[in-house]
């Protein structure tokens, strides 16, 4: 395979350019994922970033630009080794996406079910071992709509996990969650990431959650990545984005000052009608 | 001018979607092979789709037929030909009321929760989400419930038609005081299995698959918001009724005009 | 619902539909009347058919007695050749049976 080489990344995004009709969504952006890693991309609210992850996993085609995936190219990719290369891709919608006509239980076999000629006993202990993986193992016969925000995302998430993918992509997954719930996932990500060997791709606009777990951190803003690095490096960075976005960092953890609050509105202020509109 | 230019683009707009559901119906039928090692997904969809319409097309169908029966015998008592009131209720029913009206119940009662729930499971990303994990939405959801409907509706349309002459009977016989023998008799005298029965299989046939194909198409292209899938399901029902009534018009036309 | 529960609820639909198909067919149409392989088959030429069609019936004194099988034209003596199918119990035709339309 590709990623053989420790230099060539996971992912390799280069030039991408995407509209959505008449409205540009990106231009001309570069995007590295190193295999092993967990890679952020952050950006407000109506940037792109969910529009990101379904270019990566092929679901929409850009304008131009390459979309490496693997060694394979996304974009151009037949229909057939395209569901190939999602067998190895995990993706966590934002609320869950779970298949509400079935169980818990059933939802996280679907993958296995579906993918694989496994005897149902040894579907029911892998099953298990993924529940168990993110603390639900007792919730197995819930249906979805049994299920909190939080619990929905991390059935979801043992879903996602099911059939041991090189990679999982991560959309929003801290969005409103409580703060017990938003820990649990906050450590699970990273989890999962260091014992199985994925690499991840969390998506987000919570700055404290996203940096905390991240080794890498893409910044995105108006259809470009703005600032990159490490959050060491974009501390460095003269982009007036990534300051306030690392401004924003640094007061994050302490509650009672608020600070947070003023950022996210600036961050939200030049695109607050496309959030309104996204509801 | 400006009418003209919005007269031109609603005649696009419908030629793509026309375009957009061939392709979707195209991709489903290329799929059904794939329905084959897993019969489970048809079955729960026949269950859903045809078990579930059952109570009010056989319900529908006596009325119909008792009705006709009613109809029926005050015209034909005025000729003195009651004694056919047979042939003109299971005529009635075989040929047009039968395949119609199963139709029509069929876009209300069985359709329209077809486009909701697929409408709406695009809403909530669950098609999205299966395609991620590699399994063809299309296959996977859209397939089992075309094909259930496709065998329901003449099922369904045969009840209906059955019940119906029931009904009939249960009116002209137990009521009116048709001989019993006359009426069915008559019926069958004058009832032709190709020209009439098949015919009305023929005409279910189309019509279950035109009002699956609507339902699903309207589920599947429906913008992904709540109103979104409720004006799909709005749209799968008025238009299936039109597209019923139509067909229904055309094949008569083809199977029972002269040549 | 179990999927058991849909099954049989399947399988009792599926039954109840072909049933009516079946009673469609034997009680209100006329294939109980006629089996189309039994009987035989007589032919006879006519010069206008007018409204015959096949499967048209074919009455004796006003009792249907078989049914019209096929309808061709004779290029030789321009008339209609008309292949009629009557049920077993009627062959005690005569052999001078003429038909009329
Ligand atoms: N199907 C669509 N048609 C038109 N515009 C869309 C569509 N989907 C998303 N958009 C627009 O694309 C932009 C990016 O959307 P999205 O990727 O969901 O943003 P994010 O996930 O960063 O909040 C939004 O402004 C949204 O309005
Ligand atoms: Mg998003």
């Amino acid at each position: 395979m590709a990623n053989q080489d420790q230099q060539q990344p996971l992912v390799e995004i280069r030039n991408l350019s995407f509209s959505h009709g008449s409205r540009k969504i990106f231009d001309g952006v570069d995007i590295d994922i190193h295999a092993g890693g967990v890679t952020a991309i952050m950006g407000p609210s109506g940037t792109g970033k969910t529009t990101l992850l379904r270019l990566i996993g092929g679901q929409l085609r850009p304008q131009t630009g390459t979309i490496l995936v693997d060694g394979e190219d996304v974009t151009r990719i037949r229909r057939g080794r395209l569901y190939q290369l999602r067998k190895r891709m995990g993706m966590l919608f934002q609320n869950g996406a779970l298949l509400t006509d079935m169980s818990v239980f059933d939802n996280v076999a679907y993958p296995l079910r579906e993918h694989t000629r496994l005897p149902e006993s040894m579907v029911r202990d892998l099953v298990l071992m993924k529940l168990e993986a993110v603390g639900l193992r007792g919730a197995r016969d819930l249906l979805p709509s049994q299920l909190s925000g939080g619990m929905a995302r991390r059935v979801a998430l043992a879903r996602a996990i099911a059939l041991d993918p090189m990679m999982i992509l991560y959309d929003e997954p801290f969005t409103g969650q409580d703060p017990i719930s938003m820990g649990v996932l906050v450590r699970l990500i990273r989890l999962l990431n260091d014992s199985i060997g994925l690499t991840s791709i969390v998506v987000s606009h919570d700055i404290a959650e996203t940096a905390a777990i991240a080794d890498y951190i893409y910044l995105l803003s108006g259809g470009k990545v703005v600032a990159q690095g490490t959050s060491a490096e974009l501390e460095r960075s003269d982009s007036a984005w990534a300051q306030q976005f690392l401004q924003g960092l640094a007061d994050g953890p302490v509650p009672f000052h608020y600070p947070a609050r003023d950022y996210a509105e600036d961050l939200l202020t030049p695109s607050s009608v496309a959030a309104a509109a996204r509801g | 001018m400006d009418w003209l230019q919005a007269l031109g683009r609603r005649g696009l707009g419908v030629f793509e979607r026309l375009g957009r559901a061939s392709v979707l119906l195209f991709n489903i039928i290329g799929g059904l092979h794939t329905l084959v090692p897993r019969p489970a997904l048809v079955t729960y969809q026949v269950f859903s789709v045809g078990v579930l319409s059952l109570v009010i097309i056989v319900v529908s169908g006596l009325f119909v037929g008792m009705v006709l029966g009613l109809q029926g015998y005050n015209t034909l008592v005025d000729f003195g030909a009651e004694e056919s009131l047979g042939v003109v209720v299971a005529l009635s029913l075989v040929r047009e009321l039968g395949p119609v009206v199963t139709a029509l119940l069929f876009a209300g009662r069985a359709g329209s929760a077809l486009t909701a729930e697929i409408g709406l499971m695009k809403a909530t990303e669950q098609l999205s989400a299966m395609e991620m994990m590699a399994v063809d939405p299309v296959r996977r959801v859209l397939a089992p419930r075309f094909l259930a409907g496709f065998v329901s509706m003449p099922l369904l349309a045969a009840i209906f038609s059955a019940v119906g002459v029931t009904g009939g009977y249960f009116v002209g016989v137990g009521l009116l005081g048709v001989d019993e023998g006359a009426y069915w008799s008559q019926m069958q005298d004058r009832v032709d299995l190709y020209d009439d029965i098949m015919n009305g299989v023929v005409k279910s046939l189309v019509f279950g698959a035109v009002a699956t194909w609507i339902a699903v198409f309207e589920g599947y292209d429906a913008v992904p918001t709540s109103e979104g899938v409720s004006r799909a399901t709005t749209r799968t029902v008025v238009q299936t009724a039109l597209a019923v009534l139509a067909l229904d018009f055309i094949l008569t036309a083809l199977m029972f005009g002269e040549y | 619902m179990t999927s058991r529960l849909v099954e049989i609820w399947v399988g009792v639909f599926v039954a109840a539909g072909l049933a009516a198909l079946f009673m469609l067919a034997m009680k209100v149409s006329n294939l109980s009347a006629l089996d189309d392989d039994t009987g035989y088959e007589i032919q006879a030429r006519f010069e206008d058919i007018s409204g015959l069609k096949v499967r048209s019936p074919v009455t004796m004194a006003g009792v249907r007695i078989g049914r019209v099988k096929d309808i061709r034209f004779d290029k030789q003596t321009f008339e209609a050749i008309v292949t009629m199918r009557i049920a077993e119990s009627y062959d005690t035709l005569p052999k001078d049976t003429s038909a009329r339309i």
